[in-house]
């Protein structure tokens, strides 16, 4: 099971923006930003 | 380092699971086809670790605008049922359909990932976002919580842990 809250809401907080850059392109779907944001939780999948 | 290859079946408002219709959303009018024929390439390319992931909330027992989730006909049509028969059905439709697209992907000796959905915001993210820079606001701290979040997942979260054999990978 990969949970993307791990790294989108890792301060408590579920962020909208990182850096000044949309993790979203609108309510639910992940921007190209956010996709690259969550990278880290899915690197287990590729081990 | 080392190189994989990554190939992406994905549908609008098509939720990853085998032959399951979202009810009153005509875009995925061919959802059962598609991953039905998904499932096929899977098999006949040699796919060895499949991660499925989607907005699968509105499918399991809280009701919402964007998905409720159908079995194909000839069964009744989720809107003719009572609210609380919907939930059970709706839940219980999701429960069976993870089942067997999981069953029928561990058949072909398929490695299954299940990515929780990403949290659903209370705004439209870009459009809320450009609003608060326009009006000087900071938005940094703009989100829903992640209390809120674990909230919102409780009822597809006991679907997965039904499955009992989820492992969760921090």
């Amino acid at each position: 099971m990969i949970d993307p809250a791990i790294r989108l809401c890792a301060s408590g907080l579920c962020m909208c923006s990182a850096g000044g850059q949309a993790l979203y392109i609108d309510a639910n779907h992940l921007s190209q930003t956010g996709a690259k944001f969550i990278e880290p939780v899915l690197e287990v999948i590729f081990r | 380092m080392h190189a994989v290859g990554v190939t992406q079946a994905s549908y609008s408002s098509c939720p990853p699971l085998l032959n399951v219709r979202v009810a009153h959303v005509q875009a995925s009018h061919y959802c059962p086809e598609f991953n039905s024929s998904v499932l096929h390439a899977v098999k006949d390319l040699g796919i060895t670790r499949v991660l499925l992931a989607g907005v699968l909330d509105g499918l399991s027992a809280v009701p919402t605008r964007t998905g409720l989730c159908t079995v194909p006909r000839p069964v009744p049509p989720v809107k003719l049922l009572s609210r609380r028969r919907r939930r059970g059905r709706t839940s219980g439709t999701f429960q069976r359909r993870l089942q067997r697209t999981v069953h029928a992907l561990q058949s072909i000796g398929v490695e299954i990932w299940i990515m929780r959905q990403a949290p659903t915001q209370s705004v439209l993210v870009p459009l809320a976002l450009s609003r608060a820079a326009l009006r000087g606001r900071d938005y940094a701290d703009m989100g829903i919580t992640l209390a809120q979040y674990r909230r919102s997942q409780g009822p597809t979260d006991a679907l997965f842990d039904a499955l009992g054999e989820l492992r969760a990978h921090d």
